[in-house]
């Protein structure tokens, strides 16, 4: 039983070489022997260069990347255990994602992406979920454009209809890769201050990929990368 | 993931990629309608043509044919009584109807009262048994006519018109299936020879020899056996009952030019002088007339005409070819054939020469319904009016051997058994059944040769499919990896897009078979300006149904799963977390 909400053992990702030698060894190391644990309600900046193991980690962490050694646990779950209806049904209801490229699907208007996970639920009460909805989407301060199409927003919009998309199904953790990075400093701003609202009203634990600085001061604690090696964990034992 | 979100998310999809989708429907469509279209025409064929003319688990046996050793010759062997009785004793045959044909030849002559004027042609007979036919008789009746109890409440008869009848309390319309029946005339005779196995000559009749007892409803008088009456309404047509003795007796009459016109214009053509008197002064009662012995007396009995049967392909033959050649009227429906008179002229012969006076005969008849089991060229008439005309006129060995047998089985499955079973007791297949047999073959080989070639347009358009279906999993990898990010499992990947190719195998599957209804239709407007003067050429080729439609539809569903099974597993396959780092 761990006491943290994810909690990371031995965790070692390894991209295979084109070819396997004993030169060579059995490929390139994107995150290496790696232990990590995060506590519910933190905010996390994972740092590092690019090519560092951060996005590797999220996706580790969302349950899209499967294939590791160690042990992943989140809320007392081991990940490697879980099969894909599990860790599906975790990706929906347990963890929200956040993208750099913000990855909505342009055919839906605002509010339809912002739905998106309801389609993959279990609850069938459609109403329930435009409340949500509506809810996700008047925090991100976009339901005037619920009827818009992506294509129509700019950049800053997108990425908070990402977030309330991400936030529809209230999940206790954002995983957010880069959500700054397309954005000007006055947008990133914006969409900083809605995590760390997210983060201190909702008790949601944010773990956020960044290269800026911003983000990472904002953080309550900044886990530094290299090379795929935890260097800092951010003071934590 | 809910159902009614899956349905959104592929209606999506398809609306996503209407190009694509449409594309992938011109094969399906083709293959399905091209299933559809032959299909439904073997199945109208069937229906319409062949059970038409060869009827389902029904088939007919003649004696086999063997060749005489060193003669060169074949002869029929024999089909008797004890023939039909092994027959009906094999595996899955539930009823044996033997007919027979007249072996002697005949004339017919009349028809005036529906053509205008008397046809007068070279006649051929074939016995059945009434009982074989009764049930579809009165179908293709009510088919005619309508319903035997009408919409017209009554309280007696005389309410009902001509020939209607009050039956609790509604009137029913006069009907003629049930007159095709053995009403016993044409049983004169000479001598035992003349009558058929199981009767004698008694009298001048052949009838049912007995010491004391009959059978129920009969009584033994004078040596025969003969119905037993309590007044004249118990009798057969034409005779009366002797209330004395309580038994039914022929009313005796001579031939009257003034009663009789028919008969009368065959004997003044013949010279024969007739006497114009009756028994006790009276005509024989209606329905009835005056039947002699033979041409050379003008003294008979009254009878009732002998029922006949004609096949509705005389009636089309003879709109579409008699009437227009020899300038006669055409005639309509089949319901002007019913009632029709003619007279039957035993032993005489357009081809050879007639038989002495005394062995020709002149008989009644009135057709009372029309079949597809009735002799095509020919009149069907109960099988006893032939047994006992064969006896009276080639002698009873010839009333005893059966021309043919109506054997009906149980299964349409049984019926190859049990051509393997009638070899062994000498019968083979009658050329009708054969040639049934043959047509059948024929239109299921056609039938499994085309469904294949539809299964080959389909089994294309599944690979058409495959290729679009691959294209639209390249194209949409980002979608997918979104839907996987949000919570999607393999499993909803994999059923978004088999539920995108079962959508457009519904479709295609449903405009094929609106694309094969149509060219039906097209197909029948062209066969009928060409076949138009074939005579029992059907309204319609294509039989569609439910089963056809389903198995059309069901195909192309099939088939749209087969093409896009494996992109939908490869779509499943997508690495969500490369494309999603991608961007």
């Amino acid at each position: 039983m761990n006491k943290s909400l994810v909690h990371i053992a031995d965790l070692s990702k390894i991209y295979p070489g084109a070819i396997e030698s004993p030169e060579a060894g059995r490929g390139t190391y994107a995150i290496q022997d790696l232990n990590l644990q995060i506590e519910a309600g933190e905010f996390v900046a994972i740092v590092g260069r690019s090519g560092s193991g951060k996005t590797t980690l999220l996706n580790i962490l969302g349950g899209l990347d499967r294939d590791y050694e160690g042990q992943v646990f989140i809320a007392d779950q081991n990940l490697a255990k879980m099969d894909d209806v599990e860790l599906s049904k975790m990706r929906n209801q347990t963890i929200g994602f956040v993208f750099q490229a913000f990855h909505l699907l342009p055919q839906l208007t605002v509010f339809e992406n912002v739905l998106l996970p309801s389609r993959f639920s279990d609850y069938s009460d459609t109403e329930i979920f435009q409340q949500r909805a509506q809810i996700a989407l008047a925090r991100t301060g976009l339901l005037h454009r619920a009827s818009s199409l992506p294509t129509s927003l700019s950049a800053g919009e997108r990425q908070r209809v990402a977030i309330a998309r991400a936030i529809l199904n209230r999940p206790p953790i954002l995983l957010c890769d880069e959500p700054t990075g397309n954005l000007d400093a006055e947008t990133g701003q914006l969409v900083l201050d809605l995590f760390m609202e997210l983060c201190e009203n909702d008790g949601t634990t944010l773990i956020i990929a960044t290269h800026e600085q911003r983000v990472s001061k904002a953080a309550s604690r900044k886990v530094v990368l290299e090379a795929g090696r935890l260097v800092d964990n951010g003071g934590k034992a | 993931m809910i159902w009614q979100a899956r349905v959104d998310m592929i209606k999506g999809a398809i609306s996503k990629s209407r190009r694509h989708f449409a594309f992938s429907l011109v094969g399906l469509v083709v293959g399905a309608s091209t299933l559809a279209f032959f299909l439904a025409l073997s199945n109208g064929v069937q229906e319409r043509v062949l059970n038409r003319l060869y009827p389902v688990n029904q088939v007919e046996f003649q004696a086999e044919t063997v060749g005489l050793f060193g003669l060169g010759m074949e002869v029929p062997t024999k089909m008797d009584v004890a023939t039909l009785t092994a027959l009906e004793k094999l595996e899955g045959v539930t009823s044996v109807y033997p007919k027979q044909r007249a072996k002697f030849q005949a004339r017919l002559w009349g028809g005036a009262d529906v053509l205008g004027r008397d046809a007068r042609v070279e006649s051929f007979f074939d016995g059945i048994e009434p009982a074989l036919i009764a049930d579809e008789l009165r179908q293709a009746e009510a088919a005619v006519l309508g319903p035997e109890i009408l919409d017209l409440p009554c309280e007696q008869d005389s309410a009902c018109g001509i020939g209607g009848k009050c039956s609790d309390g509604f009137c029913t319309r006069p009907t003629w299936w049930n007159r095709f029946a053995d009403l016993g005339a044409t049983a004169w005779c000479d001598n035992d020879d003349n009558c058929p196995v199981g009767m004698s000559c008694l009298a001048g009749r052949c009838r049912v020899s007995c010491d004391e007892r009959c059978g129920e409803g009969q009584a033994c008088e004078a040596g025969a056996c003969v119905p037993i009456c309590r007044n004249d309404s118990e009798c057969n047509m034409g005779a009366v009952c002797l209330v004395s003795k309580g038994i039914c007796e022929q009313l005796q009459c001579r031939l009257d030019d003034a009663n009789d016109q028919l008969a009368n214009d065959i004997n003044r053509q013949r010279g024969t002088v007739v006497a114009p008197s009756l028994r006790a002064g009276q005509p024989c009662p209606e329905g009835t007339y005056c039947a002699a012995k033979n041409l050379a007396l003008v003294h008979g009995t009254c009878e009732a005409p002998i029922p006949a049967l004609i096949s509705p392909f005389l009636l089309e033959v003879y709109n579409s070819m008699v009437a227009t050649a020899l300038g006669l009227k055409r005639l309509g429906g089949l319901q002007v054939v019913l009632g029709v008179n003619f007279a039957i002229l035993f032993g005489e012969s357009y081809f050879v020469a007639d038989g002495p006076i005394t062995e020709r005969v002149v008989r009644r008849a009135k057709v009372v319904g029309f079949s597809p089991k009735a002799m095509e060229f020919g009149v069907t008439v109960p099988l006893p009016y032939v047994v006992r005309a064969n006896a009276a006129q080639r002698g009873r060995q010839a009333s005893a051997e059966y021309t043919s047998v109506v054997v009906e089985t149980r299964h349409n499955e049984d019926v190859p058994m049990l051509v393997q079973d009638a070899k062994v007791l000498g019968l083979t297949l009658a050329p009708k059944s054969e040639e049934g047999r043959k047509a059948a073959n024929v239109l299921l080989i056609l039938t499994i040769v085309f469904a294949v070639v539809s299964l080959v347009i389909l089994a294309i358009s599944a690979i058409n499919i495959a290729h679009t279906f691959m294209m639209l999993v390249t194209e949409r990898r980002m979608e997918i990896a979104i839907y996987r990010s949000v919570g999607a499992t393999l499993n909803d990947i994999r059923l978004l897009f088999l539920g995108e190719a079962a959508i457009l195998g519904l479709v295609g599957g449903s405009l094929g078979v609106l694309l094969a209804w149509v060219m039906g239709i097209v197909v029948n407007a062209m066969a009928a300006s060409v076949f138009a003067h074939i005579p029992g050429s059907p309204e319609s080729l294509f039989s569609f149904n439910l089963y056809i439609v389903l198995v059309a539809i069901a195909c192309a569903i099939i088939f749209a799963l087969a093409g896009a099974w494996l992109p939908a597993r490869s779509a499943a396959k997508t690495d969500p977390a490369m494309v999603l780092s991608q961007g």
